[in-house]
């Protein structure tokens, strides 16, 4: 009897407290049925008379049609929403992740390019969630309840042409670090062909986070996949695909939606050659069981035109001294390329790790205009899409186009991946950086693509050339090959290379096998 | 202190005046740009619930332990399930030194059997999870998101309401591994009679429906 009346003075204690806080004396405490206010980003939003906006009438539509292709069961996102139940469970997540843009995820800006499947919501959209979710989440009359869109089941694209599947099943750890591994599979095909799209189907769809495709026509990748006791193969020196890539097909990063290339184009797919799959994993907290299926949509004749990516810089930034201090704010890598001849741009991507801030890409044209080829403001990792133009955006012979990518590797970059930072080079793991911004464009004329192909390995070859010279200046001991290039090459030993001692470099660099790769 | 073994009975009567107290705050309106609902303590100190296992406890009675931790979590919240692992660890590293762990299932539409198999593929078994689809708990802590630890010392007082650690920055950007162990932080403190250093903690998570 004691104890209850000592639990019930200490019960009205702790009530009284509520109460006196929840008049406000700490900012802190609130009452437990008030709702919190929706995100205050800087959306234009006039806000709806109030208590009109219903899920049926004005919430479904958005939901449906920006949302629904990936919130659904057998899909990539972790929760699916489909009904008002679903919704009004998550409508304050909604509200705030749409409110800051992390969703839909989408991460070129808008107001420049437009682009294929944007998934994209406007401002009126994103302040209606939140207005919705602020007066209560308000279901509405289910008569005006519009049908969900029809969402093709299995394949994206039909069925393919040519179906294969990882050999044997990888479990991929439940936590730490992300895995970069690879998977040899023998295509088998007797004769060469020609793809025009390819589509990627993971097991694991909570731990996947992209796969690139290769093809090896050497079986090294396959003899390299038996040799490892588990299913795929770590890579070979330093985590490289250890194997020299006959070409690369595109690959598949999480939220993307496959898609065929441009009308007439094609990759291909020469007879004996073996898919090789680099598939990065996020563990998810559970052993995902990963056993991808790929179906491949032949084209019916080898294309009548072929397309280039100039990536700038090349090689995904190897070969331009990434090289950022620990706690630097603001580290540029830029690199510039001159069109040798007239151009159409279709798709632009890309590639940064953790510390990337802003990837841009902008061509001036040869009269002085500028055109913003790509834009991201707040570069994430976590979504390495390929943006595909809505419209082919010509650029004429004599364009330059520049890209630029920003790192922070301070401590007050939260995406920095090491606390306190550290010195960050080029390197594979994603706690190195790459950088890179990529263009895809067919040639206006398809006989003079030769003469694109050639700048863009010229192009190459001068990077290697100037990062020789600039590793045999600074004696950094790191350029056995790169200053290995200078010595051989300047004759006259004046520590630079005339044009005749760079043209010889260049032939030389391009003959080197193995250029070219990542 | 409190006494070990009460029975539930005494903690029944013990709610009237909390509901008293509760009915007089739904007087006092809405007042929107409040970000928590933090509380001091929780409800009612011998609050009784089933866990998944048809067992009944009582979370915010310490019973010998020195403090009770309740991890709120979604089994689809993505952030939650990436803690699986260093939920376990938190479990055996500290569930010796009388910390006592609880598992909370906020989804109000997730069935037992969905539940069970959760937490048999993240290797969550050891712990004891309740399955709180009418929100006795979260109400009672005044939990808002997963995956929120409250810790729950003598006399119901929260010593610790937020974050495992600093792993997520933003909704999705792990840093893939934490540089900063708040509940940790928060338990060695309590084990050593200090003072939380930061007893509150702001979570990147999924928010619970009722918040």
């Amino acid at each position: 009897m004691k104890n209850y009346f000592k639990s019930l003075g200490i019960g009205f204690l702790a009530g009284l407290m509520i109460l006196s806080l929840a008049h406000g004396q700490s900012p802190t405490e609130a009452p437990a049925k008030t709702r919190p206010k929706a995100p205050q980003a800087k959306l234009k939003y006039i806000p709806k008379p109030k208590g009109t906006l219903t899920f049926t009438e004005h919430i479904a539509p958005i939901i449906f049609n920006n949302c629904a292709s990936c919130h659904r069961p057998g899909e990539a996102a972790p929760f699916p929403l489909l009904n008002y139940a679903d919704v009004k469970k998550r409508a304050r997540l909604i509200a705030e992740v749409t409110g800051e843009k992390f969703m839909p995820p989408w991460h070129a800006d808008a107001g420049y390019c437009e682009f294929l499947d944007e998934r994209r919501i406007t401002d009126d959209q994103a302040g209606m969630l939140q207005q919705w979710y602020a007066e209560g989440a308000v279901e509405g009359n289910p008569a005006k309840l519009p049908a969900l869109p029809k969402f093709p089941e299995g394949w994206q694209l039909g069925k393919p042409d040519f179906v294969v599947k990882m050999s044997e099943v990888y479990t991929v750890p439940v936590e730490g670090q992300d895995i970069y591994r690879y998977f040899a599979i023998p295509l088998n095909l007797t004769e060469d062909k020609w793809v025009k799209a390819i589509e990627f189907r993971p097991s694991a769809r909570s731990a996947v986070h992209h796969c690139l495709f290769f093809l090896d026509t050497t079986g090294k990748a396959v003899k390299m996949d038996e040799a490892d006791p588990e299913p795929g193969y770590n890579g070979g020196g330093g985590g490289g695909r250890g194997f020299q890539m006959s070409g690369g097909i595109g690959g598949w990063a999480v939220g993307g939606n496959p898609r065929a290339l441009p009308e007439g184009l094609a990759w291909r797919v020469p007879k004996g050659a073996d898919l090789v799959l680099q598939t990065h994993f996020h563990p998810s907290g559970k052993a995902e069981k990963e056993q991808s299926v790929i179906g491949f949509y032949f084209a019916d004749g080898p294309p009548k035109q072929t397309f280039a990516d100039i990536q700038l810089p090349p090689i995904f930034g190897a070969i331009s001294g990434i090289d950022i201090p620990a706690g630097e704010k603001h580290y540029v890598v830029k690199d510039s390329f001159v069109l040798p001849i007239d151009v159409e741009a279709f798709a632009v991507n890309g590639h940064a790790h953790h510390l990337a801030k802003t990837v841009d890409m902008i061509a001036t044209l040869p009269d002085g205009q500028q055109k913003t080829l790509m834009k991201i403001s707040d570069w994430d990792f976590a979504w390495q899409e390929q943006y595909t133009y809505k419209h082919p955006i010509p650029l004429p012979k004599g364009t330059r186009i520049d890209s630029e990518l920003v790192y922070d590797n301070s401590a007050d970059n939260p995406k920095n991946p090491t606390v306190p930072p550290v010195r960050v080079r080029w390197g594979r793991m994603s706690s190195d950086e790459m950088g890179c911004g990529i263009l895809h464009v067919v040639a206006a004329t398809e006989k003079e693509m030769p003469q694109l192909q050639a700048s863009i390995k010229q192009h190459m070859a001068d990077a290697f050339i100037d990062r020789a010279m600039a590793e045999s200046k600074k004696d950094s001991g790191r350029g056995g090959f790169l200053s290995g290039i200078i010595k051989r090459f300047d004759k006259d030993g004046d520590g630079k290379l005339s044009e005749e001692e760079r043209a010889q470099a260049r032939e030389a660099i391009l003959q080197f096998r193995g250029l070219g790769e990542e | 202190m409190w006494p070990e073994n009460r029975n539930l009975e005494s903690g029944r009567r013990n709610r009237a005046p909390i509901f008293f107290l509760l009915a007089l705050l739904s007087f006092c309106g809405p007042s929107f740009g409040a970000e928590t609902r933090d509380k001091a303590t929780v409800d009612d100190i011998l609050l009784s619930i089933t866990d998944a296992k048809g067992m009944a406890q009582t979370p915010f009675e310490l019973r010998g332990d020195v403090a009770s931790v309740l991890i709120f979590v979604m089994h689809d919240c993505p952030i939650s399930n990436a803690y699986a692992r260093e939920l376990e660890r938190l479990r055996q590293d500290y569930g010796p030194k009388k910390i006592r762990f609880q598992l909370v299932f906020v989804d109000p539409d997730l069935k037992p059997a969905a539940l069970e198999k959760h937490n048999s593929e993240y290797g969550l078994t050891n712990y004891t999870a309740i399955l709180d689809s009418t929100h006795v708990l979260v109400k009672a802590t005044g939990a808002t998101i997963t995956p929120e630890a409250v810790v729950v010392g003598t006399n119901g007082k929260i010593l610790y309401r937020g974050r495992i650690d600093n792993l997520y920055s933003a909704w999705g950007k792990s840093r893939g591994h934490a540089t900063e162990k708040d509940l940790r932080q928060a338990l060695e403190a309590i084990l050593n009679g200090k003072a939380v250093p930061n007893p509150r903690t702001k979570v990147i998570g999924c928010y619970i429906s009722s918040s």
